[in-house]
């Protein structure tokens, strides 16, 4: 075991009073860092996991993937780390953090999103390029943004954004508010933004698919518990509640 | 006059050496143990910022063009509010110190709320306010076809709601600690009621204007979370010195240091700068 410290002592936020406690199975708690548009689906699947497995306690947090690797390669408290992007992912990998190889669990694609009502008229991407339409996209530090620019430049569709968003709920919350007239968002988040938004899909010739990988951190143990979490998302309910996400499931997908 | 001056230095000075003595009086280790653990919390966190600092690229990082933008960006917009906030801000203070009772109470509750509000709350409440749907907001999109949001006007916007109060609290304060009798002075010589503030009232708490027109502007400079909401981010734009930090931390954490080394030298020489206007004379005064 390389690993000297505990589960518990280095999920910090956590549990501090749980050790490992009498049973066939010791319990643990995992600490499972996401990335921002993971935060709906994550919930739900988690609490399914504590259900089947009760000696083990998953707590999450979540972020733009950029971050949250960053915060994993300064040594954040995280037994587990599920990246909107293999290229943020291939970060912590080179910063030898991760345990073992990731594995990829779901996908997912943009979607253009518009205020209730759709008060511009968006119909397509092609509308998004008009000067007067003002648009919300992600920083281009993160996946969402770098993937809003790829969709863009794939239609041939000039991109003057009035913002850039820290992460993609920044997206959905000026498009929910109706500062602006429609903003690029992952397909999941805009089901995740329900009724206070209304969402137009990007045909599939012009948009583009990410990947999300999941691994476990290296340092900070609770490996045996972070790979039954992962087994369960990759099982076929988890991939069903991914699906009713707005993810597209792994098993769906040819490899 | 000059009896009464005399007078107030001998009392001043017999008021100082009691606080001397209060100050250089006995303290017992465990104070001074805990001060010492309170003074390296807030100290140690600079030094950890600075440690990081890639001293020889610092001037490459700080020239380069998109630091640039977001440097003159945040120079001119917290120069703008702070104008502003000297502009309403000391006929507020003017107000509130000569107010009591419980509608100045509640005054100056309101007054000091963006304080202690989260910045995003504040950035929430602007476009409650002045966003395109906003109670007013949606009004001037209607009658004058101009949405606030994503422009340099609601930077400057977001910037003087959360700075005003650092402006007000202490021209307030300064006014609050001094004397009437001047005042009453030139009201029995028969100068106007204006005459009195510009001439009189004003001059007297000159330096606690400018103590709190240089506190105004550090904290607009650090303007984030208000910003960010109200205001969204764009290059050149909107994208202040803060945010400029807060999204190159990720991919270009050597251009986030230097922009925080900048950022926390321009702090230290606002607050040098005021170390003798402020904690020398003002403090004393109150």
């Amino acid at each position: 075991m390389l690993a000297s410290v505990g589960v518990t002592a280095t999920t910090g936020c956590v549990d501090q009073s749980g050790g490992p406690e009498s049973g066939d199975v010791p319990a643990s708690s995992i600490h499972v860092s996401a990335a921002a548009s993971l935060t709906d689906v994550f919930t739900v699947i988690a609490e399914k996991f504590e259900v089947q497995n009760p000696n083990i306690q998953v707590s999450m947090s979540f972020g733009s993937s950029s971050t949250i690797v960053d915060q994993v390669i300064n040594g954040a408290p995280v037994n587990a780390l599920a990246t909107a992007s293999e290229a943020t992912m291939n970060d912590a990998v080179k910063a030898h953090v991760i345990s073992g190889t990731p594995r990829v669990f779901a996908s997912n694609q943009l979607a253009i999103v518009v205020p209730v009502g759709n008060p511009a008229n968006i119909r397509s991407i092609a509308d998004l390029g008009e000067p007067e339409i003002k648009l919300a996209i992600c920083q281009p530090q993160v996946p969402c943004g770098q993937a809003a620019r790829e969709v863009f430049a794939r239609a041939a569709v000039r991109l003057v954004p009035v913002t850039f968003e820290a992460d993609v709920r920044a997206v959905l919350a000026k498009v929910a508010s109706g500062e602006v007239d429609a903003g690029i968002v992952y397909r999941s988040d805009a089901i995740a933004g329900g009724t206070s938004v209304e969402s137009i899909s990007i045909p599939d010739s012009t948009n583009v698919s990410i990947q999300y990988p999941i691994a476990s951190i290296a340092s900070n143990g609770g490996e045996p518990a972070v790979e039954k979490f992962i087994d369960f998302l990759l099982s076929p309910s988890s991939q069903l509640v991914l699906a009713d996400h707005g993810f597209t499931p792994i098993t769906a997908k040819s490899r | 006059m000059s009896i009464e001056s005399r007078e107030g230095l001998i009392s001043a000075q017999r008021n100082e050496r009691t606080a001397d003595k209060l100050a250089t009086g006995a303290r017992p280790t465990l104070v001074k143990i805990l001060a010492v653990i309170g003074l390296l919390f807030l100290v140690a966190p600079i030094l950890g910022i600075l440690s990081r600092v890639q001293w020889l690229d610092l001037w490459s990082q700080l020239t380069d063009p998109a630091v640039r933008d977001a440097l003159v960006l945040s120079a001119w917009t917290s120069s703008a509010t702070t104008v502003i906030a000297v502009v309403v801000g000391v006929p507020l203070a003017l107000m509130l110190a000569r107010g009591h009772g419980r509608p100045a109470g509640l005054v100056r509750a309101f007054v000091v709320l963006p304080l202690v509000l989260p910045p995003v709350i504040s950035g929430v409440a602007l476009l409650a306010l002045l966003g395109r749907n906003g109670l007013i907001g949606a009004g001037i999109n209607t009658w004058f076809g101009f949405t606030i949001p994503f422009t340099q006007v609601a930077v400057v916007i977001a910037q003087l709601f959360v700075a005003l109060p650092f402006l007000v609290i202490t021209v307030e304060g300064a006014l609050r600690t001094r004397g009437r009798h001047l005042e009453q002075a030139a009201r029995t010589l028969g100068a106007s009621e204006s005459r009195i503030i510009w001439s009189v009232t004003i001059p007297a708490v000159r330096t606690a204007i400018i103590a709190g027109a240089a506190l105004c502007w550090a904290r607009a400079l650090g303007e984030f979370g208000a910003t960010v909401t109200f205001a969204g981010s764009f290059p050149g734009v909107t994208q202040t010195l803060p945010i400029e930090v807060y999204y190159s931390l990720v991919t270009q954490p050597d251009r986030a240091i230097a922009i925080s080394v900048l950022m926390i030298a321009i702090c230290v020489v606002v607050l040098v700068s005021l170390r003798r206007s402020w904690s020398g004379r003002f403090l004393r005064d109150a």
